[in-house]
């Protein structure tokens, strides 16, 4: 087989995940949820999430908050994608195609961020806001905005990552969903929290350093640090191998 | 056997991904996508980040949850930054955040209090509103202490613009701005192991060392300080990096200006603080007048060869200092009246050269103006500070009286416009001792070895001498630089503008061109908001939303139309 033919195959199977994702109520209830909690913190409810009382054009709290959010979005979104095969026994189908499982998990990871990319595109709304209400208007930093902005897509793709492999380790959506939120929580968090234990000693800062929030930090601020990036890919990647290995397995 | 098979590949192939990610990590590239550079440290600070060869310890002493918004604000730079100081000094720098008044008890808190005020952090009162909505006075220190091996340094975030209130945005963000300064600056300070030497000359009715003291304590702090006389010794300033003259009352005899003019051939700095003409306060206060006479310290000829001339003259400034005077009471007890007095102008410096940027306010008495002159095209001439727009120049010798408080001249009577008060001179300047006999003053000396152009130099010129001087109350303790004896207020520019001019002058440039960073304030528009509120809201609500629903209505009349074909 040809590689287009193969592009052309993942393709196929990427677009088959993103419509079937909208096909579905959940898909848009997922997003929906999303996108009202988002707004709520930042412009509603009052405390220092809320741009307005902030007084400052910038969208730091967006990005502050987003990896909390986030938590509940991507597990959401990703749950489906092996766990409802798995379920429906359409994973065995899956196989019979000329596809290998890295094919497989590619094209649905990226399906997973193709989905979390969109539920992002409405925030360019508070972006144009922040700008509108800028004394004078439009003196957000832009460059700040689209450098955070990254930040929060190489975040998205580590939990999608881990959300893939939690969905197919189980054939159950809410497990998935679970595991995944636990898995990504304790990437984000729970790293740092465990360096803060005596037992580290010298190497408190290198566990640190293994957690998300170390590497996330100052991406949200717009500034992006090689390190920072290679440490997204390289957790993204592991998570996918993994996932491979769970679908080898279960062939 | 298969299971495991597929388990050891999953972790070998992890490892070699690893292993790859560290060594691609050793060395890194960082991006500043914001548009100031806002988190981009300079190459001054990476320098000392990464010579540290020990632990920096950092407390920062502004944290609690009902700390106003700006000073939350304010935390969360403070944060940023450190953060940022982190990356480049890894282990050798820790930081945390300390709430003062964590404690619920108030002797605990009293003490600590106490302590920190010891230590040189300033607090200032701000209105608390804890989590019920109840606003209370709280004392905040917005501050660090900085430890290494030991020592311990204070160092006060919150610049105050004396115009503004603490909290205000424009405060806020001009400390904002200066805290790669502050921090690297102390840093500096701590880990500094050899300082360069500088000199206050002696010998021509210079200021004091009580008069000097406090700026003294200041600069001691990066440099060592040294006083002395010249005696005619050539070559006895060589080892000093700067020289300050501080107020001379005295002529410099030729000897002393060769040595100095020397110094200068060899490429050394000069911090000149000459006062035009001779004025006697302490006659004024006592006798109620004085005269005012032109004061000739035989410098005139060498300060005009390097590009400068401090007239005599006497500038009177609708910008001024009120004079305190003791008078009668209406119950017959003595008490202070303040009264205008444009002989103590205030300097309110808006220039954007690196010495004179963002100072407080600068407190001068009795000062002269100075021009810049001369085409030597080897040197570069920057005003650093000047009057106020509603200046006047009394001609000199002048009689003044304290009566004069009584009609100050009106505005139409200040035409002077603004006049130059401080000037930096940078360059090759030309010997004043060029072409000239210098064997009369010094027998020995063969004239080839007599420097007639200098290597690069720099020299600040300022027409007032009290500029540097603190006061020295009757029991002979001296007061803080600034402090204003009369208003008993302190200004602090006048610390500032010394510092900042010696840190020039010994070519702390790393340093001073941390200082000149800028950051825009990017505020949102009060009434827009109070005007939109709500629609602000509405739409940011419900327009994502929408949207989604609306793609989605898109998708399936779409896939319909599909199927129906």
């Amino acid at each position: 087989m040809s590689k287009l033919s193969d592009f052309k195959v993942g393709y196929f199977f990427f677009k088959k995940e993103v419509t079937s994702f909208f096909g579905s109520l959940t898909g848009y209830i997922v997003i929906s949820i999303f996108l009202i909690a988002n707004s709520l913190f930042l412009w509603v409810f009052p405390g220092e999430y809320n741009v307005l009382d902030s007084g400052y054009a910038n969208l730091d709290t967006l990005f502050f908050m987003a990896p909390w959010i986030f938590l509940f979005l991507v597990p959401a979104v990703t749950m489906r994608l092996f766990a409802d095969e798995k379920r429906t026994g359409t994973i065995e189908l899956l196989f019979t195609r000329p596809l290998s499982e890295l094919q497989i998990v590619l094209a649905k990871y990226s399906a997973g961020i193709a989905l979390v990319l969109f539920s992002l595109i409405p925030v360019l709304l508070f972006f144009i806001t922040v700008g509108f209400l800028g004394d004078p208007a439009w003196n957000i930093d832009t460059g700040a905005f689209w450098g955070s902005f990254i930040g929060l897509f190489f975040l998205a793709a580590v939990y999608v990552a881990i959300g893939v492999f939690a969905s197919s380790v189980t054939d159950n959506q809410i497990i998935a969903f679970l595991t995944a939120m636990i898995i990504s929580f304790f990437f984000y968090i729970g790293f740092e929290a465990v360096s803060n234990l005596e037992l580290w000693g010298n190497f408190s800062n290198t566990v640190d350093k293994l957690g998300i929030n170390a590497h996330y930090k100052s991406m949200s601020r717009g500034v992006l640090d090689t390190r920072d990036i290679i440490y997204f890919v390289t957790v993204s990647l592991i998570f996918l191998l993994s996932t491979k290995a769970v679908l080898e397995k279960s062939r | 056997m298969k299971i495991k098979n597929r388990l050891i590949k999953l972790i070998i192939s992890s490892l070699i991904i690893i292993i790859g990610a560290y060594f691609l990590s050793i060395k890194f590239l960082r991006f500043d996508l914001t548009s100031e550079g806002r988190y981009t440290l300079s190459d001054y600070s990476i320098n000392i980040l990464k010579n540290l060869n020990d632990k920096v310890y950092i407390k920062v002493y502004l944290d609690g949850k009902g700390l106003p918004s700006t000073f939350k604000n304010f935390r969360r730079e403070i944060k940023e930054e450190l953060d940022e100081f982190k990356i480049y000094a890894g282990e050798n720098l820790e930081f945390e955040f300390i709430n003062p008044s964590e404690s619920p008890d108030q002797e605990v808190r009293f003490a600590l209090y106490g302590d920190l005020f010891k230590k040189g952090l300033i607090p200032i009162e701000t209105n608390e509103i804890s989590d019920d909505g109840k606003s209370s006075q709280k004392l905040i220190f917005p501050g660090i202490i900085l430890s290494y091996k030991g020592r311990e340094k204070a160092v006060n975030l919150l610049k105050s613009s004396g115009n503004s209130e603490p909290e205000s945005e424009e405060n806020i963000n001009n400390s904002i701005q200066a805290l790669e300064y502050e921090f690297t600056n102390a840093i500096q300070k701590l880990s500094k192991e050899k300082k360069p030497k500088i000199a206050f000359l002696e010998g021509h009715g210079e200021l004091n060392e009580f008069q000097l003291m406090d700026i003294s304590s200041i600069l001691s702090e990066y440099y060592k300080v040294m006083t002395g006389a010249l005696n005619g010794t050539p070559g006895i300033l060589n080892d000093f990096k700067a020289v300050i003259i501080a107020k001379p009352e005295n002529e410099f005899s030729e000897q002393d200006k060769f040595v100095i003019d020397q110094y200068i051939m060899k490429g050394g700095s000069v911090l000149w603080l000459i006062e035009g003409c001779k004025t006697n306060v302490d006659s004024l206060l006592l006798t109620g007048s004085t005269i005012s006479l032109a004061q000739d310290l035989n410098l005139n000829d060498m300060l005009f060869q390097y590009g400068a001339r401090i007239n005599h003259d006497l500038l009177q400034d609708k910008f001024y200092s009120p004079i305190g005077l003791t008078i009668k009471g209406p119950d017959g007890k003595p008490k202070i009246n303040y009264y205008p007095w444009y002989y103590f102008p205030v300097i309110v410096s808006d220039n954007n050269h690196v010495i004179s940027k963002y100072l407080n306010y600068i407190r001068t008495e009795f000062i002269s103006t100075i021009d810049t002159v001369g085409f030597n095209p080897n040197i570069k001439k920057t005003i650093l500070l000047k009057s106020s727009e509603l200046s006047r120049l009394d001609p000199i010798p002048a009689r003044i009286a304290l009566e004069q408080i009584n009609n100050m001249p009106a505005d139409n009577e200040m035409k002077a416009g603004r006049r130059n008060l401080a000037v930096l001179l940078e360059g090759k300047f030309e010997s004043v001792f060029k072409n000239r006999p210098v064997n009369k003053y010094f027998p020995g000396i063969s004239l080839p070895d007599v420097l007639t152009e200098s290597k690069p130099a720099k020299m600040i010129i300022v027409s007032d001498g009290d500029i540097i001087r603190n006061e020295v109350d009757k029991e002979g303790k001296p007061s803080p630089l600034g402090f204003d004896r009369y208003t008993r207020q302190t200004f602090t520019g006048n610390k500032e503008f010394i510092l900042n001019a010696v840190n020039y002058l010994c070519d702390d440039e790393g340093l001073m061109s941390i200082r000149s960073r800028e950051l825009k304030m990017r505020l949102l528009n009060h009434d827009k908001i109070i005007n939109n509120r709500f629609i602000i809201q509405f739409i940011n609500i419900v327009f994502p939303v929408l949207l989604i629903l609306l793609f989605g209505i898109i998708v399936s009349v779409v896939r319909k139309r599909k199927y129906k074909n």
